[in-house]
């Protein structure tokens, strides 16, 4: 056996064990067996599923860690290749740790971090971004003076200088994509109707450095998430609700790792489905749709929010909700997540791709999620048969 | 055919190859990318990791055929990859060579409904073909392993099911191949002999050549297709946990080898406690929370039938059994936990090796042969003597105990009506580790000549030069040994297919 990495400060160290106690049983492969109901839709891992070499799927990738820990590997641009086209989307992990208690997802940010330290990364396009979150807060190169361009004419309180209960934490892909703009307006008239005692931070809004994170840029995330968590926990909030779900899980579980924010965290969804339980925010209008859910990996996996997106639609007259063969905890990456839509645009549409015709073999006419990225990405695959949506939307139009 | 006279070194006449390669599957399916060939470098048994000099991804037998044909005007070795999932080391390259991975070829491609059989590609999974099935009120058989493991690999190695007590190993379930041989020529076995014969012929035409294929472990070419058979789905299913004491290996025994003998159930196998436990819970912690409150050792028997009426006939015959054996039923905690077995895709989860190997520490050392029925106390007693000495962290009080005694366990399991039985030792030793390599390999060294002396036989000759069976076994074998040799020198003059395994190295085949 080769000898270990001697630098004691190598990321690979933290999941040494997990590696080598990979037993290459393969199920994290697929989705639960036991779940399966179409073969046709039982892959789980994205990237596996698309360039199908042992290396892209997790067993792989821990075969790698422990040749790079043991050096008998060596960095190449194919590395990177398989490094940074995993989605980060944890179906492996939900399946490999009900089989051994490990943590393939660990490994495979480790792994970044690692590549990120010596050099290899970032990717080209994922320097873009990381720049650009360190001059304008933002991944998508934006001024900060445009950050509250979405909430113009809404007249939303500043949680700064005015006392609320609830932080609205936009996210910087709802407050600059055009397309998606309209979604976080959506969420605020939908917290006003409801009487929502909320604010916002508008321009000074920071950017919540999942991106640095997913691209593997430790240090860059660790700063921004303890700037973060001093400005958020300041506020003195009672709780903090998001519309992206890669926020939703960096604030929620990720920011643990500091310390945690003391204010609740919560995705726009759980709230709004509270509202409507609670009978403050009220659904009239039938809104006619067969529609199928796309679990946000970041939502779903991540934070395992899975009833309350399925309780709104429920709760929405008119709408038939029927579920893709993949779904929950087994649901298909739509693609785009940790900076593989950036980097290797080809891939993820081909991943938003598989999706779309998952969703399509369901006989929905609708796909309805709850992610900006997946929006972005999923959206651009849809053909004219297959609508896509946000929650929120479909809420907002049953309101009346 | 002649290997290529050329004056190429490896490293230049891989690149060459790989070049040829590519043409036959496409650019993006062959790759000598050490990134990639690390991958299959692997698996979950004690032998040590070798890369392959390139990969090659197929996706039909056309292309299988061409890949065959072209590695062996290079010589160079073929060694096919179905899922991944060998414990034995039997897909590691440790000559390197060519790793044939065959993942693109995982369809079902046929579901005989009326005939009970399915045919299948060779990465078509357990799971996959089980989903299919059961919408038909069919299934496959289900093993000791993962889903996501090759169902006709599986077969082909013998691989021992929950239903073996009634319908046989994996073997006894094949009913057709399709077969590239080291010179590329398609041979088609039993019912695939020809295109339009319906799935009955389990063997021929005339001598059974399918059977040289079986647990041939890739060294006498690639199967590309299997027609197997399925099984009637039971409406109704229970299980019975019965309990043993440690010593009380002659009881077990009997009991296994009566209530097969009864054929009141569809499976009936002997688990000892640290095998179990580990299946039963969903971590190690549970595991060894678990492992304490459950007897050491316990027979859990599966029944049902078509109707209740003949579940109850069945759970009848083995109440008397019970009474006839003076065994003891579990108490009331195992039953309910061991509810969780059924349906039977649940078996999926729990009994099979992967939550023990990775809980432990992703090595599994395991030690499969057939015996006769009677003889299975002996063995069993001989091999904890040796697990005592070689995996000895006995003392409970001690806070380092990396490998517990307690969880070098056995199982048994009665086969074909329990005229035989199948005795499976595993062992967990640490391949990450200097000590864990060491007690794995005296473990190999001790248990691997007591079972060839008292008798044992290896059905599955697993391993490479290091741990492996096949060294120490098949040269014992007289005139099979020397028959199987010109098989493979008929067959594989060249020893390009997977060399090194079954015990046979190229001047042992006389090339």
């Amino acid at each position: 056996m080769s000898e270990l990495t001697k630098n004691p400060f190598d990321p690979l160290l933290q999941v040494q064990k997990d590696a080598y106690r990979c037993g290459k049983c393969m199920l994290c492969k697929y989705i639960d067996h036991e779940e399966i109901t179409d073969t046709e839709f039982m892959t789980l891992c994205p990237s596996g599923a698309r360039y199908k070499y042992e290396a892209y799927f997790a067993s792989g990738r821990q075969e790698i860690a422990r040749g790079l820990l043991e050096g008998r590997l060596e960095y190449n641009d194919t590395l990177r290749h398989v490094l940074f086209t995993c989605t980060e989307c944890g179906g492996c992990q939900v399946i490999c740790s009900e089989q051994g208690n490990k943590n393939p997802l660990k490994t495979i940010v480790a792994l970044r971090e690692r590549a990120f330290r010596d050099e290899l990364a970032p990717l080209p396009e994922h320097e873009t971004l990381i720049k650009s979150i360190e001059n304008y807060d933002n991944p998508w190169q934006q001024p900060r003076a445009r950050r509250d361009a979405w909430m113009k004419k809404l007249g939303l309180p500043d949680a700064r200088k005015q006392k609320v209960d609830t932080l609205y934490y936009v996210g910087c892909t709802m407050a600059y994509d055009p397309k998606l703009q309209n979604i976080a307006r959506t969420t605020a008239e939908i917290l006003k109707a409801a009487g929502v005692n909320f604010g916002v931070l508008g321009k000074d809004e920071l950017c919540c450095g999942s991106t640095l994170l997913r691209m593997g840029d430790y240090d860059a995330y660790e700063k921004k998430a303890k700037t973060n968590i001093e400005a958020l926990n300041s506020l003195g909030v009672e709780r903090i609700i998001t519309s992206c779900s890669g926020c939703n899980s960096v604030l929620r579980e990720e920011y643990e790792d500091f310390g945690g924010l003391e204010p609740e965290v919560m995705h726009s969804l759980e709230l709004v489905a509270e509202l409507i339980e609670s009978g403050h925010i009220k659904l009239k209008k039938p809104v006619k749709a067969k529609v199928t859910y796309h679990d946000p990996c970041h939502l779903g996996r991540y934070t395992g929010v899975y009833d309350a997106p399925r309780e709104i639609l429920e709760a929405i007259p008119g709408v038939e909700l029927v579920e893709m063969p993949r779904n929950r905890a087994n649901a298909f990456c739509c693609g785009a997540g940790a900076g593989v839509r950036t980097a290797f645009p080809e891939f993820a549409g081909w991943v938003a791709g598989e999706r779309v015709r998952e969703a399509e073999s369901t006989g929905a006419e609708m796909l309805v999620t709850a992610c900006p990225f997946c929006e972005q990405n999923l959206g651009e695959a849809c053909g004219p048969g297959m609508r896509l949506a946000d929650i929120l939307e479909l809420v907002r139009e049953s309101m009346g | 055919m002649a290997t290529k006279q050329v004056d190429l070194t490896v490293k230049e006449a891989y690149t060459e190859l790989l070049g040829k390669l590519r043409k036959i599957v496409g650019d993006e399916w062959a790759t000598d990318d050490p990134v990639i060939l690390i991958g299959y470098s692997r698996d979950q048994s004690l032998e040590t990791a070798h890369n392959p000099n390139l990969v090659v991804l197929p996706e039909s037998t056309e292309q299988v055929v061409k890949v065959i044909k072209t590695c062996r005007e290079y010589g160079a070795p073929v060694i096919a990859w179905s899922t991944g999932g060998n414990t034995g080391g039997g897909c590691i390259p440790q000559r390197g060579g060519v790793t044939c991975d065959m993942r693109r070829m995982d369809k079902v491609l046929d579901l005989d409904v009326e005939n009970m059989a399915v045919r299948i590609q060779p990465a078509a999974t357990f799971g996959k073909v089980y989903v299919e099935a059961e919408k038909v009120g069919l299934r496959n058989a289900v093993p000791s392993a993962p889903a996501s493991v090759s169902m006709l690999a599986n077969y082909l190695d013998k691989g021992v099911f929950q239903v073996s007590n009634k319908y046989g190993v994996g073997t006894d379930s094949i009913l057709g191949l399709v077969m590239v041989l080291p010179d590329g020529e398609i041979l088609r076995t039993g019912c695939l002999h020809q295109d339009n014969y319906g799935p009955v012929c389990v063997e021929g035409p005339g001598p059974d050549i399918s059977g040289i294929f079986h647990s041939s472990m890739g060294t006498l070419g690639i199967c590309t297709e299997m027609v197997a058979q399925l099984y009637p789905l039971p409406e109704y299913e229970e299980v019975m946990p019965a309990q043993f004491d440690e010593e009380d290996l002659e009881g077990v025994s009997e009991f296994l080898r009566q209530v097969a003998r009864e054929d009141c159930s569809f499976e009936t196998i002997l688990f000892q406690d640290g095998y179990l436990a580990l299946g039963l819970t969903p971590n190690q912690d549970g595991a060894e929370t678990l492992r304490p409150q459950m007897p050491r050792q316990s027979a859990l028997v599966y029944y049902g039938g078509e109707t209740e009426e003949e579940m109850e006939i069945r759970r009848e015959q083995l109440d008397a059994v019970l009474e006839r054996t003076g065994t003891e039923l579990s108490p009331d905690m195992m039953l309910e936990l061991l509810k969780e077995l059924i349906p039977w895709k649940r078996v999926f989860k729990i009994i099979q090796v992967t939550p023990r190997v990775e809980r432990l520490s992703g090595c599994f050392e395991l030690f499969w042969f057939n015996i006769p029925m009677d003889q299975a106390p002996d063995f069993s007693r001989q091999f904890m003597k040796l697990a005592k000495k070689n995996f000895a962290d006995t003392n409970p009080e001690s806070a380092e105990r990396p490998y517990p005694y307690e969880e070098t366990t056995f199982y048994l399991q009665p086969l074909e009506f329990g005229r035989s039985g199948m005795l499976e030792m595993d062992a967990y030793p640490n391949q990450g580790e200097p000590e864990g390599i060491k007690r794995g390999l005296a473990m190999a060294r001790d248990v691997i000549p007591f079972i060839c002396e008292a008798g044992g036989h290896f059905d599955r000759p697993y391993g490479g030069e290091q741990s492996g069976f096949g060294w120490v076994q098949t040269p014992m074998l007289g005139t099979y040994f020397d028959l199987l040799k010109a098989v493979k020198g008929t067959l594989d003059p060249l020893n390009m297919m997977n060399p090194g395994r079954l015990g046979i190295t190229a001047d042992a085949a006389g090339l």
